[in-house]
């Protein structure tokens, strides 16, 4: 049973033909990869998939349930989560009332406008902290504890996002270029946190152009061109690809 | 002049501060989660006096006409978010701002079929002779405005750091993207947000009401002056809508203490240019005016 | 919804919500009054405060006009021709009234204008006026429409030049020799506070303070301590606006014990509804028609004031103030001078007809024009008005 499901995913920006009929699924508890030149439409799929951008035809189901369509917080409730190519944080707070406010969200059942602290709330928050520690440690993040986030250092800003993406507790999490600015060490780094989410039973989708990311940790690659799919399959088998090698040629891709 | 007229002086700015302070804090939370300057946000205003006066004249007791004033002008506010503004978000800022324009004469004119030209008078909320508070002799429903916006100053305070829907509308404030992608449903927090806008204009007009009679068309210059206060104290910043609200109040009390009443109204637009020009950012200004 | 779709719905809302403001604002445009008669009508133009802060003076203004032009046509006009009356909304602002003047001149042809409701809005009508050569009746009490004289200009309200030495004599005689003003800065509240200033040494009268508010402030406290602070004998107001209840009630919030006068401007009951008890004792000049007894009981002014009070009273639920008093007046002139003009009527003989009007009797007063003399009235037409128990009653006089 697929985890997601992706059917004829299509979408037209003007005259630019992002998505082409795009199919693919994710399994529970992998990750897979999403990668292909530049330009290929990458970002627009998560765009798709979490109701940022509207599909012009196909569809999408998670866990069984039509996604298609549905506003961004509804996706995050089913249990997806996303993070942005620029790390979109919340500047003025900081890295742990980043986390935190993933969780928050999932406290009380309704989104009421007067859900002012009881004792419940508070004991919801205590435990919220404490798992909020529990991700930041995760992720290796807890010494930024209590930094403003537009006091951070780049690298840093991404795997805050991650981390608050992971407090929402999704199933799947959507990585757009986790490794982008980080150097050797520290994608290594994040290769061994994102090897340790999925066995913790979270599936990953990445969008990376880190080769040596990719090739060291998924379990599965599709490759996209110019919106459309070109190959789908385990990474050594991807790697040897005449079609992916065709597109990636002249491509400077690093760390291969 | 004498301490007593001094401090009568300071008594008449803080009066005025307190209306502009709230009117402010409606502007400064529409900003900060929409980024829109909702300029039907003086037509709150004049609905909430002009609401309490008709329903004082159909016969309901005061209480009731101001609570149901600021409800109805909560929903009024809600409807133009929902109606007006959400189906044209994809428009741009400057699209909305028009359109809340073409909201606000839309208001002023049916408040002026509705109710007719002439002005109205609405019942103080508690009768009794004007009191001394620190020297300043002060009408009793001067009391109730300043209390009243106490009041709202600090429940908007619990309301945004205690309750999800004041940490919604702070996510908001910062990154619709961001929110969104915790889970925060942003459609909810705007329309929340021009709910409590309506709601404190309304209560802004409906307290001050029986100070100054209420008449339809009341909303426009104090529009102009709760968006001046929320630029002084820096707009999107809540406790800069109260800064601000003050300091222009006690500022246009000296204007008309010292040099003549005719220029009292001129203070107003002369803070917002210059606040404009020389610190957009306002007195408070801890967001920087990236959205300005 | 596509995106497209919502873009044009939203474009949709928008445009309905701008063109209902548009509509709202917009007067309504009268249906002919036939009245059976056959000849031509006489149209005569109005320009009128339907919005904006003269609203509450406008309409009754308005409504006192069709009552009389119903009346007149309901009789067989004006020596058989109908009169039309076509109303113009200037929003209480001078830029449209002038507007409004072009477009009743150019479009609709208009032999007379009688408007405006203020006096900044009827002076800004006056280039258009002079140009097109076509007589104006104002309702409004400045008196520079006036002080600076042109031919064609009239006025039906008491101008503050005879309305302020009436007042200031009273006050003198009721022993206040030192005065605090304040008026307001809008076209009538700044006129009176220039000739106070000119006629109070004439009446034995100093100012010892002098404050200005403008018209939609909420707060006059920090005027009033000043004036305090100078300790005057009485204060004397003078505008047309609501802001006449913030003095009053600011006055006794400061603790001033002085009295209060004011002008023909505060004749309207939203003030002693706003001012509340405040109110009582508050003294002003104004007609008389709000206590008609002092017309003099068995006098044709006594019956013409009654016949317009009784017959605004059943139409409009309630009696007319002054200010439909001045309108009603107004159109009296026009349709008295009307009668007069042998001949086809032009604008230019309307006016010499205007110009020759000779105790007519009105509801203001009796009004006699001359070549150097557009008012037409004197202040034996003014009386002293005393607020007591929220009801207007005559002052000793």
């Amino acid at each position: 049973m697929s985890l997601l499901s992706v059917r004829g995913l299509d979408k037209r920006f003007g005259g630019v033909h992002a998505v082409r009929d795009l199919s693919f699924d994710v399994h529970p508890q992998t990750i897979k990869a999403l990668i292909g030149p530049n330009g290929a439409g990458k970002s627009t799929v998560f765009n798709l998939l979490t109701g940022f951008e509207r599909p012009d035809a196909g569809s999408a189901t998670f866990e069984g349930i039509d996604l298609t369509g549905r506003p961004p917080h509804e996706t995050v409730r089913m249990g997806l989560a996303r993070t942005f190519q620029e790390s979109r944080l919340f500047d003025t707070m900081t890295v742990e009332e980043n986390v935190l406010v993933g969780m928050h969200l999932r406290l009380s059942a309704s989104f009421g406008l007067a859900a002012i602290r009881s004792p419940r709330v508070r004991r919801e928050e205590r435990e919220a902290r404490e798992e909020a520690a529990h991700v930041m440690r995760l992720v290796g993040i807890d010494r930024y504890r209590d930094t403003r986030a537009s006091d951070l250092p780049h690298g840093v800003r991404r795997l805050v996002e991650l981390a608050r993406a992971l407090a929402t507790r999704p199933r799947l999490l959507m990585l757009d270029e986790p490794a982008a600015g980080l150097d050797g060490r520290e994608t290594a780094d994040l290769g061994e946190v994102l090897l340790r989410v999925r066995d913790a039973g979270t599936a990953i989708l990445v969008v990376e152009h880190d080769m040596g990311l990719v090739m060291g940790i998924s379990d599965e690659v599709v490759v996209v061109d110019q919106g459309r799919k070109i190959a789908e399959g385990p990474p050594l088998i991807i790697q040897k690809d005449p079609a992916v090698l065709e597109a990636y040629l002249g491509e400077v891709s690093d760390g291969a | 002049m004498s301490t007593a007229d001094l401090l009568q002086f300071v008594a008449s700015g803080l009066q005025n501060g307190a209306i502009y302070a709230l009117m402010a804090l409606g502007f400064t939370l529409v900003f900060a989660s929409t980024g829109v300057i909702n300029f039907a946000q003086g037509e709150f205003f004049m609905l909430g006096g002009m609401l309490v006066a008709a329903e004082v004249a159909a016969g309901v007791p005061l209480g009731l006409a101001v609570a149901g004033a600021v409800a109805a002008t909560a929903a009024v506010g809600a409807l133009i978010e929902r109606f007006a503004l959400r189906p044209a978000r994809a428009s741009g800022a400057l699209t909305l701002i028009i359109i809340t324009i073409g909201c606000s004469m839309l208001l002023k004119s049916a408040a002026r079929h509705l109710f007719g030209p002439d002005e109205r008078a609405v019942p103080a909320f508690s009768e009794g002779e004007p009191v001394a508070v620190a020297g300043a002799m002060v009408q009793r429903q001067v009391l109730w405005v300043v209390g009243l916006t106490l009041l709202a100053a600090v429940a908007l305070t619990v309301l945004y750091r205690w309750t999800k829907l004041g940490l919604a509308m702070r996510a908001c404030s910062v990154s619709h993207d961001a929110a969104r992608i915790v889970g925060i449903d942003t459609a909810r927090v705007v329309m929340a947000s021009f709910a409590l806008a309506g709601a404190l204009g309304a209560l802004a007009g409906a307290v001050v009401a029986p100070v100054t009679q209420t008449a339809y068309d009341v909303g426009a210059r104090m529009g102009l002056k709760g968006f001046a206060a929320a630029v002084l104290g820096g707009l999107g910043d809540p406790v800069g809508a109260i800064v601000g609200g003050v300091v222009l109040g006690l500022l246009e009390s000296g204007a008309v203490a010292f040099v003549s009443g005719t220029y009292k109204d001129a203070v107003a637009l002369v803070v917002l240019l210059l606040v404009l020009v020389l610190r957009p950012q306002g007195i408070v200004g801890r967001h920087l005016g990236e959205k300005l | 919804m596509e995106r497209r779709a919502w873009r044009t719905l939203a474009s949709l809302v928008a445009a309905a919500l701008l063109a209902g403001a548009v509509a709202g604002c917009a007067p309504k445009q009268e249906p002919e009054e036939g009245g059976g008669a056959q000849k031509e009508p006489y149209r005569i133009g109005v320009v009128v405060s339907l919005t904006g802060t003269y609203a509450g003076l406008g309409i009754p203004e308005k409504q006192a006009m069709e009552m009389e032009r119903d009346r007149i046509n309901s009789e067989g006009g004006v020596n058989g021709h109908p009169i039309e009356l076509i109303f113009e909304d200037d929003a209480t602002d001078p830029a449209k009234a002038a507007a409004a003047t072009t477009k009743l001149i150019e479009q609709d042809g208009v032999l007379a204008i009688i408007g405006a409701t203020g006096t900044a809005q009827t002076m800004a009508m006056r280039s258009e006026i002079q140009r097109a050569g076509v007589p104006q009746v104002s309702m409004a009490g400045g008196s520079v429409i006036t002080a600076q004289f042109d031919p064609l200009v009239f006025q039906t309200p008491w101008p503050n030049r005879i309305v302020v030495p009436f007042i200031l004599k009273t006050m003198a005689k009721k022993g206040y020799k030192k005065i605090a003003v304040i008026s307001d800065t809008g076209g009538f509240g700044k006129d009176g506070h220039d000739i106070i200033v000119k006629e109070a040494p004439a009446a034995g009268i100093s100012v010892v303070a002098d404050e200005t508010f403008n018209p939609g402030d909420t707060d006059v406290s920090s005027q009033l301590t000043k004036i305090r602070a100078a300790d005057p004998d009485a204060v004397l107001m003078w505008n047309a606006g609501k802001e006449a209840a913030l003095v009053v009630k600011g006055m006794r919030q400061l603790g001033m014990k002085q009295p209060l006068f004011g002008s023909h401007g505060n004749a309207r009951k939203e003030f002693i509804e706003g001012a509340g008890s405040a109110a009582e004792g508050f003294v002003f000049p104004a007609g008389k028609i709000l206590v008609p007894e002092a017309y003099g009981a068995g006098t044709e002014s006594y019956r013409v004031a009654t016949s317009f009070i009784d017959a605004y009273t059943k139409k409009y639920g309630t009696p007319p103030d002054t200010f439909a008093g001045h309108a009603y007046d107004a159109f009296l002139i026009v349709v008295d001078a009307l009668k007069r003009v042998e001949g086809d009527v032009t604008p230019e003989k309307l006016r010499n007809a205007i110009e020759q009007t000779k105790g007519l009797v009105g509801v203001g007063g009796t009004f006699t024009y001359s070549p150097t003399d557009h008012n037409g009235l004197t202040e034996s037409e003014l009386v002293l008005y005393r607020i007591e128990n929220g009801a207007w009653v005559l002052d000793e006089q």
